[in-house]
């Protein structure tokens, strides 16, 4: 790297836009959750922790909170499981084996990565509603089909995840001295390829149970009046009582912050443990 | 040379103490719609070492690695021990190999790295313990046992991978240019480790290189390749005496080459060269008395001195244009760049080969 | 079992038949219930409401519009960051940290302290006005939807192209230095051009996070925000009578849409790569 020299103008002005649009809007929310009232001056009024309690102690929170995060357990791991079956294997087949079916799986799976981002949450909560809740609510449970609906929307991210760790991998390599070593492909699989992997399927699940439990278009238009999740929660409580919902909002994004810099670390740790130069 | 048993089917009565360790017949691939083997034929007999030198790009590592297993041929066959292997996978080939780049698995220790090899093949636990103890002590790095690859340097975890490698005691040891990746300082003598520890176990062993000065001291036989096919193989001594071609005589950098039919008298020919050793060329005036042998004198003009760190290389030009070597002793008198001396080569260092 | 083609295409299977079943089946379902019925008797047709009054279309407007707008502010903005931080390495991690977090923060939470701060009541719109100043912006139009989009776009930008960014090895810069190249040349001649496949994906990519976007315009302005996803649901579960087939035509349009630009991005960054490699 060479000497830190200054950033240029634009990019420092680019950096502080960043960090204000980041931070203003999340401290704006944590002073409301933090405050009595805030409706007379510009600086808010009547410090108080009540929210805070009273947003914890709420069994309509607590209940949305355990439904939320079950459910969103739940797709993470349908997701992960399906993601990394399909991920996994053909990064390395595609590494080791020159027949053009190898290639082929690696783009069907960029192309599947892909259709989350084609096809807008709305539209798939919709679409859902009508087929499997409409047509044949009768005998598909709600939340499986909530799960199996927002399970492939977390495909792209896990897919990102684990082909960024299989890239500084050199998995072919692995496999192969393994073959030399008389060892099938399993059993080289399941004593050095997967070990290595688990911080990355690990950082690959939290990053979606995050996903999930975020989600707000499927969580409100599919589960509706039927079943209340955090994100249409906090939507409802906001025109009850404003400052309770900004605490909830914070204490949720709490969470999810704790969980990010969780995976930030386990990222460091695999890009740490480094391949033998 | 052992006598050659006839290989049975793959899969067949067991191998005769006799047979070849690896015999090769006609092995054709290609890939990518480029041919990249093109009819190879090699043997190799028990305890023999076989270095397949050549440029990148001739073919020599996807022979390995069809030998090994995780490539496949389009025609021709590999025969083990006298088995057909050319359809077996690597698991049940007899082999061990060693890659450049020693594809160590980054999350077991030196020593389960070491007993991966003997657990896979269905060795008990003590047994595969057992074996790692004895190669450890062997590449002496008992200290580092339990520590892991990213703790060792490069030196050590080559011998990591060497001993992980021959803790199957394979018939046939593989090994992908596994020198090219350690510092210049350690090549020496490790490959010269190497070398030492192979003759004591008699190991098989086919080794791929680019480099000419390993392979000639690594090896028994050296299989000089170009473009999928092997033109030559033969003992080291063999090849310093007698290349078979021009192209080999070339690659092996260490003669000075005159086409023969630019020369006069009864040097001319009509097709083919003439190569000498390189330290067959001199200047007339210090070649000693020749006793009536005819000798090959011709004018040349000095291009460049380059020291080097054993001797001075004096590339001169030669009557017809070729580059020719000289070498000299520092201690000797500089000669001047742009001056023409006469230079001479004895005739028994001279030798025909064809184009 | 060897890991090969074959068996990598098995083991993907459990994730095709999950995004089969659950998200190209309802979504194709749909879309194949509005061909047939524009295409058996034209009258059912939606197409005929659609285009009679252009409501629609202009949702459909906005959502391309903003949606780019915001993909390029964010992008301007994310890259800069993402330069800055290439010469301020101790800033990394915490701004990636402050940069995933405000990439999640959309939706309700981020409406909320949006409206806590620029809304009708807002904080700053009551001391500007105290100060006899309009309100800066106006939160429930489209300039306000436009805010937040960027609050969440320029974060998911910098996110994406810290890794681009990073490629743009220092020795280049130190080479165009030594043979006289001042820092704008660089940036224009090498840096940029080299970047310019990233930019196009990652264009694509904010713009395809915009249009689909459903909780942000629904929690600022309800169901009468003025974009196709909010559409798309209102006219499905919204308060006056249901127009499904309606619905199903405008999701149809921003499916479209995402694909066209998706598509395109895509082809447009392979083209650019094979061009500088």
């Amino acid at each position: 790297m060479s000497a830190a020299q200054k950033p240029p103008v634009f990019s420092a002005f680019a950096l502080a836009a960043l960090l204000i649009a980041v931070l203003v809007p999340m401290a704006a929310l944590l002073l409301y959750g933090l405050s009595g009232r805030w409706d007379r001056h510009w600086w808010p009024e009547a410090p108080t922790l009540r929210w805070f309690g009273e947003a914890v102690r709420d069994p309509r929170v607590q209940g949305a909170v355990l439904r939320t995060t079950a459910l969103a357990l739940a797709s993470a791991t349908l997701a992960l499981i399906c993601g990394a079956l399909a991920t996994i294997p053909a990064a390395i087949a595609a590494q080791l084996d020159p027949h053009p079916k190898a290639a082929a799986l690696r783009r069907a799976l960029d192309l599947i990565a892909l259709l989350p981002f084609a096809i807008a949450p709305v539209v798939i909560a919709i679409s859902a509603l009508e087929l499997f809740v409409g047509r044949w609510g009768g005998w598909l449970p709600l939340p499986l089909v909530y799960v199996a609906v927002v399970a492939p929307t977390l495909f792209p991210l896990i897919h990102k995840t684990l082909q960024s760790a299989l890239a500084q991998l050199n998995a072919a390599a692995l496999i192969e001295a393994g073959r030399t070593l008389g060892a099938s492909d399993a059993l080289t699989i399941r004593r050095v390829l997967l070990p290595m992997l688990a911080p990355a399927l690990l950082a690959a699940f939290l990053l979606a149970w995050v996903t999930a439990a975020m989600e707000f278009a499927i969580a409100n238009l599919l589960l509706g009046g039927q079943l209340e999740l955090l994100q249409p929660l906090m939507n409802s409580l906001r025109n009850a009582n404003g400052h309770q919902a900004a605490a909830l909002m914070v204490l949720a994004f709490a969470g999810v912050g704790a969980v990010v810099a969780g995976v930030a670390a386990l990222t460091r740790r695999w890009t740490a443990v480094d391949q033998p130069r | 040379m052992s006598s050659i048993a006839s290989p049975t089917l793959d899969g067949g009565a067991a191998a005769t103490a006799d047979a070849p360790h690896l015999a090769v017949r006609d092995a054709r691939l290609a890939l990518g719609g480029r041919p990249v083997l093109r009819g190879i034929d090699l043997t190799l007999a028990r305890g023999e070492v076989v270095a397949l030198l050549g440029a990148s790009g001739c073919g020599k590592t996807t022979l390995l690695r069809s030998i090994a297993g995780l490539q496949q041929l389009d025609e021709g066959s590999i025969a083990m021990g006298g088995r057909f292997v050319q359809s077996l996978p690597p698991q049940r080939r007899d082999i061990g190999m060693v890659f450049q780049h020693y594809a160590l698995f980054p999350n077991l220790s030196v020593r389960e790295n070491i007993r991966f090899g003997p657990l896979a093949r269905g060795e008990d636990a003590a047994q595969a313990d057992a074996r790692a103890d004895e190669l450890l002590a062997l590449i002496d790095l008992q200290a580092m046992a339990d520590r892991l690859p990213q703790a060792l340097s490069g030196g050590q975890r080559q011998r990591v991978a060497l001993a992980r490698a021959l803790a199957t005691r394979p018939m046939l040891l593989l090994m992908d240019e596994p020198f090219s990746a350690l510092d210049e300082h350690f090549r020496l003598p490790l490959r010269r480790q190497f070398r030492q520890l192979q003759r004591e176990l008699g190991q098989s062993c086919v080794i791929v290189t680019h480099d000419r000065e390993e392979a000639f001291e690594v090896a028994d036989r050296v299989a000089v390749m170009f473009d999928g096919v092997i033109a030559q193989c033969a003992s080291p001594r063999e090849l310093r005496r007698a290349p078979v071609n021009r192209r080999v005589a070339d690659f092996l950098g260490m003669f000075n080459r005159l086409d023969a039919r630019t020369l006069e008298g009864t040097w001319r020919r009509e097709s083919g060269h003439w190569i000498a050793p390189v330290e067959a060329l001199m200047l007339a005036g210090d070649s000693p008395d020749t006793h009536g042998a005819p000798a090959l004198r011709f004018p040349a003009t000095l291009r460049a001195n380059y020291p080097g760190q054993q001797r001075v290389a004096c590339e001169f030009e030669g009557p017809n244009g070729q580059t020719l070597t000289l070498w000299r002793r520092h201690e000797d008198a500089e000669l001047a760049a742009g001056s023409t001396v006469e230079l001479t080569i004895a005739e028994p260092a001279m030798r025909w080969i064809e184009d | 079992m060897a890991l090969n083609a074959g068996s990598a295409w098995r083991c993907a299977w459990p994730l095709l038949l999950l995004t089969g079943v659950a998200l190209v089946l309802p979504f194709g379902w749909r879309a194949a219930t509005i061909f047939g019925d524009c295409i058996g008797h034209g009258d059912g047709c939606a197409i005929g409401e659609l285009t009679a009054d252009g409501y629609y279309l202009e949702a459909a407007w906005n959502t391309l519009w903003l949606s780019a707008l915001s993909a390029l502010i964010g992008l301007l903005i994310g890259l800069g960051a993402a330069i800055a931080l290439l010469r301020l390495p101790r800033m990394e991690r915490p701004v990636t940290l402050l940069a995933s977090l405000g990439a999640n923060f959309s939706g309700v939470p981020l409406a909320v302290a949006l409206l806590l701060l620029f809304g009708a009541q807002g904080v700053v719109t009551v001391s500007l006005q105290s100060m006899g100043l309009p309100p800066w912006i106006d939160l429930q139009g489209l300039g306000g939807l436009l805010l937040a989009y960027v609050c969440f776009q320029a974060p998911l930008a910098a996110l994406l192209l810290i890794a681009p960014a990073r490629m743009l090895d220092a020795s280049l810069q130190d080479a165009a230095a030594t043979l006289g190249a001042g820092p704008a040349l660089y940036w224009r001649r090498v840096g940029l051009p080299l970047l310019l496949p990233s930019l196009v994906e990652v264009f694509g990519l904010l713009f395809a996070n915009a249009a689909a976007a459903f909780a942000t315009p629904f929690a600022l302005s309800g169901t009468a925000a003025h974009v196709l996803a909010v559409r798309i649901a209102s006219l499905v579960s919204g308060d006056i009578f249901a127009q499904p087939e309606l619905s199903a035509l405008l999701a149809l349009i921003l499916f479209a849409m995402l694909a066209a630009v998706l598509g395109l991005t895509r082809w447009l960054a392979a083209r650019l790569r094979k061009g500088i490699a």
